[in-house]
């Protein structure tokens, strides 16, 4: 009998775990494939290393084609984009906007006349703006950025009785990463009530990490996915990471916005929908808890999401670039220049029906 | 007592640590696999098929398996405002279609699949609706369906289009819609196919079985099955591709395919009409494959017929890459169905309608219709 049983589990759990091991060599075999062929992501285009910020713009670039045929890209000497003046503004006194943000501020696979910034000026006769964005700048980053060469004569124009702060749901929690594509991020914390960045001063960038990108190899492992899916704790780590960086975010606008009004700036904080905002989601609470917290302390929160989910997907479609659009690889998803044209001109409607905003800009009696 | 030499001891230790390392990789693929087959077997429990056995807008229908319901309204089919509605026919159409035309109306069938009912786009439109802009004087009737093959698009034609006098049937072909009329299940949904008897059509699993939730939900949970690294390792192979038995399986349906075509042909000799077939380009079209060989079937079966063919797929090959991004449907509002991404857009349909307007304008039926500018053009 003992014989019979003991033949029977054989017959039975051998050729079993035989199968198990051979799909769990395929799975190794499939990741060690994977790891082989990633490729650490190409650094930022036209950057310098910067210790505070991580990375600014290269000075004094001027690249007719950068992003693709009549798509130029322009710095000036402090590094910031720059754009030919409208012509409404060369009397334009004043009035003055200051642009921060990511990517999209940037204005990446745009040319310099079709940036949000750009276009503002065009929907705002008589305002000059300064685009003082970055490509891949964390909303951390912007402030930052401002917070250093913002000062009451934004990069030597004078003063500027506007600050928007433009950002995307993946600016802000891009606060929680400690590096992208080899450069260091600066790391803030609130600790006794003030902002701290306390990594600075930031090292020079390393080669991209080839591991950077070989690390999601490991989160393919099928046995690290029977794990989290078992405890959950991926998920969990994910959602406090999230939290954490939202809430961060908005300490470091209520400091901003103190300091735009020692600078006798008003801060304007501008929600970018991406294309992942465009079907209601987590970040809908997020970003009402945000815009809550931002009208509790009395600063403007214009959040353009809702005005694009109520266009047809396809004309949605037009407002950002397409994953053959351009030459240059990955840009797919940033706003083309339809939808930076789209943003100026909503931006432009919001400020202009505020009164004292519209005040701020010459738009108002 | 023999004593070992150091160098035989140094390979013994390699040997064992050799051993030990090729058993931890196996404990470790052990454990990969065990996780793999616990993934697996969870996902096929919990895998859900689709709310509703069929589309609220398609009924059970014995002969085609699903059919459109008739006057019919679904205010947000597609999304909010991407409203799908059938006529008293059952046909996309807001308006009625009388059995005979009025006179100087110039009448168009357009048959076909999800790529001509227009899934993801509101009424009107459709391609087949924006030919009556581009053409005025034509009415057209949309008999396209969600996810049928070239036999139930013939079938429908046969039982429900004839009887409504028209001029012309367009017949728009996919690569999808072929594939689909080689089984009598696709994607586990219940359908009537053809085999050839005697050189003759004959339409098999008639009555088509009523479909149920659980089928589709066994269906769906075999998915699971492509999740497996083994199978993925498999598939990797060309001869296992996943694609491979289908293609082959449509490339052997050609002779009923053609067949289709020659009685679609006889009807429309008796009534006085023509038939036009039109191949409407997908995603998988766009780069050379097996599917270029199906079009030049196609093409050599309505010339040697005097059928008019017009393929899409040259013309929509030269729009430049990001053109062809803004042709499909890549995002879909909430509350859409699954499935709708990768149809056409808005735009596709109107590129699709243009292209298919100058086509239609060199028959003599259409060629009375194109507005001069068009026909100059």
């Amino acid at each position: 009998m003992k014989r019979i049983a003991g033949y029977v589990a054989l017959v039975t759990v051998v050729p079993l775990a035989m199968l198990l091991t051979l799909e769990g060599l395929a799975s190794m075999a499939i990741m060690a494939r994977h790891a082989m062929e990633a490729r650490p992501q190409p650094p930022f285009p036209h950057v310098v290393h910067d210790t505070l910020i991580g990375w600014v713009g290269q000075p004094n670039v001027a690249l007719p084609n950068a992003f693709g045929p009549h798509l130029s890209l322009t710095h000036d000497a402090r590094g910031l984009r720059v754009h030919p003046p409208a012509p409404a503004a060369s009397d334009a006194g004043d009035h003055r906007i200051v642009c921060s943000g990511g990517s999209l501020v940037y204005g990446a696979g745009v040319a310099d006349s079709q940036t949000m910034c750009a276009d503002l000026e065009q929907a705002l006769p008589g305002v000059r703006t300064i685009d003082m964005a970055g490509e891949g700048y964390g909303i951390d980053q912007a402030y930052l950025r401002y917070q250093r060469d913002g000062g009451e004569r934004a990069g030597g124009e004078g003063p500027h009785p506007l600050h928007l702060l433009a950002f995307t749901q993946a600016d802000v929690e891009r606060i929680t990463r400690a590096s992208d594509r080899g450069f260091a991020r600066p790391s803030l914390a609130v600790r006794d009530g003030r902002l701290v960045a306390s990594n600075l001063p930031l090292p020079e960038p390393k080669s991209s990490d080839r591991w950077e990108d070989g690390s999601s190899v490991l989160a393919e492992s099928r046995l690290m996915r029977a794990i989290e899916r078992r405890t959950g704790w991926s998920d969990a780590s994910r959602t406090r990471q999230r939290e954490r960086a939202w809430s961060l975010a908005q300490a470091l606008v209520h400091d901003l916005d103190g300091l735009d009004r020692a600078r006798g700036s008003r801060l304007v904080l501008v929600y970018l929908p991406a294309l992942s905002d465009l079907r209601p989601g987590g970040s809908d609470a997020r970003r009402a808890a945000f815009a809550a917290s931002s009208a509790r302390a009395g600063i403007p929160f214009i959040d353009l999401t809702p005005a694009m989910r109520t266009m047809s997907p396809d004309s949605v479609d037009w407002l950002f670039i397409t994953p053959s659009a351009l030459p240059v690889r990955g840009l797919a998803g940033h706003y083309s220049a339809a939808g930076h044209r789209w943003v100026a001109a909503r931006i432009a409607e919001r400020l202009l029906a505020a009164p004292d905003l519209a005040r701020a800009i010459g738009g108002a009696p | 007592m023999t004593r070992r030499s150091p160098r035989s001891a140094a390979g013994s230790i390699l040997a064992r640590l050799a051993l030990g390392l090729v058993a931890a990789v196996l404990l470790l693929a052990l454990a990969e696999g065990a996780a793999s087959a616990y993934l697996f077997a969870s996902d096929f429990r919990a895998a859900a098929g689709p709310n509703t056995v069929t589309r609220p807008h398609t009924t059970y229908d014995t002969l085609l398996g699903w059919v459109n319901r008739k006057s019919f309204v679904s205010p947000n089919e597609f999304g909010p405002g991407l409203t799908l509605t059938t006529d008293a026919q059952g046909f996309r159409d807001t308006r009625d279609v009388t059995p005979v035309a009025p006179a100087g109306e110039v009448r168009l069938v357009c048959s076909g699949d999800s790529f001509t009912l227009a899934s993801g786009i509101a009424d009107g439109l459709h391609w087949c609706a924006q030919l009556e802009s581009r053409l005025p004087g034509l009415r057209t009737m949309n008999m396209g369906q969600g996810m049928y093959g070239l036999d139930q698009a013939y079938l429908w034609y046969a039982r429900d289009g004839v009887p409504y006098a028209h001029d012309a049937q367009i017949l728009a072909i996919t690569d999808v819609m072929l594939e689909r009329s080689t089984t009598g299940t696709y994607s586990g949904r219940n359908k009537p196919y053809f085999e050839l008897d005697h050189g003759r059509l004959a339409a098999r699993n008639v009555p088509v079985p009523r479909q149920t939730t659980e089928e589709l939900r066994v269906v769906y949970a075999a998915r699971a099955v492509e999740d497996l690294r083994l199978m993925q390792l498999i598939r990797r192979i060309p001869m296992f591709g996943g694609r491979r038995s289908v293609e082959e399986a449509s490339t052997k349906s050609f002779p009923i395919f053609e067949k289709i075509f020659d009685d679609l042909r006889a009807i429309h000799a008796r009534h006085g009409s023509r038939l036009i077939i039109v191949y409407l380009p997908t995603k998988r079209d766009m780069r050379p494959g097996l599917h270029d060989a199906w079009r030049r079937r196609i093409a050599g079966y309505a010339h040697g017929h005097g059928v008019p063919f017009f393929d899409l797929t040259p013309a929509m090959r030269k729009l430049r890459p990001d053109s062809l991004d803004l042709v499909w449907i890549t995002r879909v509002p909430a509350g859409s169905p699954t499935g709708v991404p990768g149809h056409y857009t808005n735009l596709g349909h109107l590129w699709v309608a243009r292209v298919l307007a100058d086509s239609l304008a060199t028959l003599p039926e259409f060629a009375r219709l194109a507005p001069q500018e068009h026909g100059a053009r």
